[in-house]
């Protein structure tokens, strides 16, 4: 349905009940009626924004002991993806040439609109010497970090990019890991840009209107390359704020029982509790106006205000149009009484880091090996890295991916000697005694400022270093839906002295359930699940607010109060020793940690 | 009466009894009609809003004899003499408090001869809006847990629990008080002196409020989960040398439906501020490594609206 045309009344035409009845029924039709409805085409305002956006406590040549290709470093680079929702995703598994989508011109397009970079130099035009300031010896702590360097200000010149590349996804040998397209670019000139007491359009820099397409079936990498940062006085790069704007199409929101978890009430469905009997509105008149119901017939006078008259029919639309179209959420899970627009949903983002801002950048064993460095929770030689994020749950949403990054940038660390080790060997995997593990998860919790506490489980995964090369499911590597090399050879991580054949990952959780399409498989993950605040009606005696979650045929134990959404990630030996098998100064997690992506629908608020 | 305009608002031909009535008009009413409803406009949605959260979040580097660096904290004090490395240009530092409002007991950020008495240091995390938004929730989670590394005070401090003060505390404080020492702001430069913070539109701010009366909860939910107690996600939270960390613990700041319209063309910050009190007063229970005693998780959530490509 949506667009409609009507006949123009041409000079001599005689005026026919379709010229002015019909058009306006249809327009009421889709207004009122619960299988139509206004879809995104007919709005002018159709693009959603969302952002991916990228919080880095802080950036150095020693955290980030890494080249770009060219040459010039620190870089730091976090791969992301945008891949399309549940029900536009399709492909077909190919071991040679990875999967390979299913061409689909109705899958949503996602446009890059805007880039915006910024960071902390205590308001002035300085930079921020950095705890390396002094030099090796000093082991990273001199005694001015934080304090504003005027002179070195020429020092945060920074290049910025984002690149494109086919990810590996679904093939068994690792090629074509280098990204092979810049799809934007941008620099900024200290000299010019940061140097001005006065106004200093570098900080925050800020591109807009890029409106470049993004293939939802490509891996992206957001690069930042500061060359100058480690020249004369070492120099920091503090809370980095990085925010990538992307426009998407409004789309249908999810509805219906296999939704998991989401509203019994509504189920997400468009006026399934009342339909319109007169134009509800009230707002702007004094009496809700009867719908269009009785048309003239053939002979009858032209009249304005009878009950079929040409006014009295156009005032129906216009009614509706003045009390404002309804459609999408409240903050609370609710949907609008009565709803006149169909799309109302639309993609989005969610960015939670881990791991990011440990000691020196990641994480590693020390020397001589034992307990590793850098990050707390681990007090011996068995313990693992934990940690995790609380993201409060504002609007709803509903989640149909969550992918991770994970990082093997490297970084230095003191010696304990007066000097600096070049921390860049990966782990052997397990027939080498290096058996590194990641379990990790998001969920969703209630009980802050409460009187219960509980999780439900809305995804996870958990991958094992056995090889550091292809060997087949169930090996970290194979799992992974990208493997990427952005870094010049000279500071690329290294596989038993080797250059290893990439520096960034990025893989995807499963959603709990099975038989929904997800990057790991047609198959591989359960319907999308909805999160969102819920006004009352919780409680196990009542009747149940939520659907049921699919892999436990059972309510969350959220029971539809769910607050928050909680990220967590483990890091282990999987034989639970570090002091056994592994070999000195050798990394565990990668500078800047990993990367958490909750991808799904939210909607019109 | 004053002339009125009429009160539609799809057209402007308004058809009543006695008034004329022609092809011409009823094709322009009709094309008015049918082209904004093939073509909605913003104004005529009344849902057009979408929330984007801003996450960020940490969790430090140990307290111990070999803690580095301390970002991404820097102090909100930018003094000459001892906040630059290197030459000061004539005029510098053009900033000397880079945020307002921050005031709390026992620190003087303009003690005698312009010195700091104690100081304070802010995560600051700026932002640009292009296009205007709405703030409408911030969320700041202190993860502070009544074992392992992020206890909420320095443990060498003696006989003092998290956020309280010692022995040595300002007027109006009594030992074992609760602090209430955290600044929370979100301000917006003014479009004209946009790197003067004296100029800056402080548009949210949650100062002294009491950090120990902001319990994420008082629920019982034991450390271990013995039971279980309650319903846990994987992977569990704990680390082998610390398994009494599992259930989310800390202070939550949290204020939801703001309703801040943030004009567009701005150039926001989000900052979150505390002291360590090295001064006259103090140490409090924030020692001397107030930067280490809590993870964080703070998400700013606006509302973007929907636009035209």
């Amino acid at each position: 349905m949506a667009k409609i045309d009507w006949y123009k009344l041409a000079r001599g035409a005689k005026l026919l009940v379709s010229h002015i009845y019909g058009p306006l029924q249809v327009m009421q039709n889709e207004i009122a009626l619960t299988s139509d409805g206004i879809e995104s085409e007919q709005i002018e305002a159709r693009y959603a924004p969302f952002r991916v956006n990228l919080s880095i406590p802080h950036l150095s040549s020693y955290t980030n002991h890494a080249d770009a290709p060219d040459g010039s470093g620190p870089m730091h680079a976090i791969p992301f993806m945008l891949p399309p929702l549940q029900g536009d995703l399709s492909f077909t598994l190919n071991t040679d040439t990875g999967n390979i989508p299913t061409a689909n011109s109705d899958t949503p397009e996602i446009i890059l609109d805007e880039v915006s970079v910024s960071f902390d130099t205590r308001c002035e035009p300085g930079a921020i010497v950095s705890n390396w300031a002094t030099g090796n010896a000093a082991a990273g702590i001199s005694a001015h970090q934080g304090k504003i360097s005027y002179e070195r200000v020429g020092n945060y010149n920074l290049r910025l990019a984002i690149l494109e590349k086919k990810p590996k996804w679904g093939r068994a040998a690792i090629t074509d890991t280098h990204p092979t397209q810049v799809i934007w670019a941008g620099e900024v000139v200290a000299d010019i840009e940061l140097a001005s007491g006065y106004i200093r359009s570098g900080n925050p820099y800020v591109v807009t209107d890029i409106r470049r397409a993004i293939d939802p079936y490509k891996s992206y990498v957001f690069m930042l390359t500061a060359p100058n940062l480690g020249t004369s006085t070492y120099v920091e790069l503090v809370s980095i704020e990085i925010s990538l704007r992307f426009l998407s199409p409004l789309r249908e929101r999810d509805s219906g029982a296999t939704i998991q978890n989401i509203p019994t009430r509504h189920l997400g469905e468009r006026n399934k509790l009342n339909t319109y009997s007169v134009t509800g509105a009230g707002q702007h008149s004094s009496t809700p106006r009867p719908l269009i119901t009785a048309v003239p017939t053939a002979g009858d006078n032209i009249e304005a205000n009878t009950a079929t008259g040409v006014q009295t029919s156009m005032a129906v639309i216009d009614e509706f149009f003045r009390a404002k179209l309804r459609g999408g959420y409240d903050m609370h899970s609710e949907v609008p009484v009565l709803e006149s627009l169909k799309d109302t949903a639309a993609y989005t983002v969610l960015s939670v880091p881990l791991f990011n801002n440990t000691r020196f950048g990641g994480v590693s064993t020390p020397d001589p090996v034992g307990i590793p460095v850098g990050f707390p929770y681990v007090t011996s030689a068995a313990g693992k890295f934990i940690d995790r994020r609380y993201i409060p749950i504002v609007s709803p949403m509903t989640i149909h991916h969550v992918l991770f990054s994970w990082s093997w940038i490297p970084f230095i660390v003191p010696d304990g000697a007066g000097g600096v080790v070049f921390v860049r060997d990966i782990p052997g995997g397990s027939s080498a005694g290096e058996d590194l593990k990641l379990d990790i998860g998001v969920g969703m919790g209630t009980g802050a400022r409460a009187d219960m506490f509980g999780y439900e489980q809305i995804a996870r995964r958990s991958l094992r270093y056995i090889q550091p090369t292809p060997m087949g499911a169930g090996n970290w590597i194979d799992e992974a839906i990208d493997l990427i090399a952005l870094q010049s050879a000279s500071t690329f991580p290294l596989s038993f002295g080797a250059m290893n054949t990439h520096n960034l990952e990025l893989h995807a959780m499963n959603l709990e359930g099975s038989g929904q399409p997800g990057l790991n498989g047609m198959t591989a993950q359960g319907y999308p699940i909805f999160v969102g605040r819920g006004l009352g009606g919780v409680g196990t005696t009542n009747n149940p607010p939520r659907t049921n979650m699919q892999a436990t045929t059972a309510l969350s134990e959220t029971i539809g109060a769910e607050q928050w959404l909680e990220v967590r990630a483990q890091v282990y030996d999987h034989s639970g020793n570090w002091g056994s098998g592994w070999q000195a100064d050798q990394m565990i997690v990668g500078t800047g940690g990993l990367w958490v992506y909750i991808i799904g629908k939210t909607h019109l608020v | 009466m004053a002339w009125r305009r009429h009160n539609r608002n799809l057209t402007h031909e308004v058809f009543y009894d006695g008034t004329t009535i022609d092809g011409s008009r009823l094709e322009k009413g009709m094309r008015d009609i049918t082209d904004d409803f093939n073509d909605v406009p913003p104004g005529d949605i009344k849902n057009r809003f979408i929330a984007v959260q801003y996450h960020a979040g940490f969790s430090p580097q140990p307290y111990d004899a070999t803690n580095t660096h301390r970002f991404p904290w820097l102090e909100i004090r930018n003094q000459g003499s001892v906040d630059v490395y290197g030459e000061i240009p004539i005029g510098a530092p053009h900033n000397k408090l880079r945020l307002k409002g921050t005031h709390v007991a026992g620190i003087a950020q303009n003690a005698g001869g312009g010195n700091r008495d104690g100081t304070q240091w802010a995560w600051s995390r700026t932002f640009a809006f292009k296009r205007p938004v709405v703030v409408d929730a911030l969320s700041v989670m202190m993860h502070v847990e009544s074992s392992g590394p992020y206890l909420g005070e320095d443990p060498r401090v003696a006989s003092v629990d998290a956020y309280e003060w010692g022995t040595s505390h300002p007027p109006g404080f009594s030992t074992g008080d609760f602090t209430s020492d955290i600044c929370v702001i979100f301000d917006v430069f003014n479009p004209t002196t946009p790197e003067d913070a004296v100029m800056t539109d402080v548009s949210y701010m949650r100062r002294k409020w009491v950090i120990n009366r902001e319990l994420f909860t008082l629920f019982a939910s034991p450390g271990a989960n013995p039971g279980p107690a309650w319903a846990d996600m994987f992977p569990v939270f704990e680390s082998g040398d610390i398994q009494d960390v599992r259930p989310l613990q800390g202070r939550l700041l949290e204020d939801k439906d703001l309703n801040i319209p943030i004009p567009a063309g701005s150039k926001a910050r989000l900052s979150i501020v505390i002291p360590q009190y090295s001064g006259t007063f103090g140490p409090a229970s924030w020692g001397t490594v107030p930067w280490y005693i809590q993870a964080w998780s703070t998400t700013l959530t606006v509302l973007e609206e929907v636009r035209a490509r």
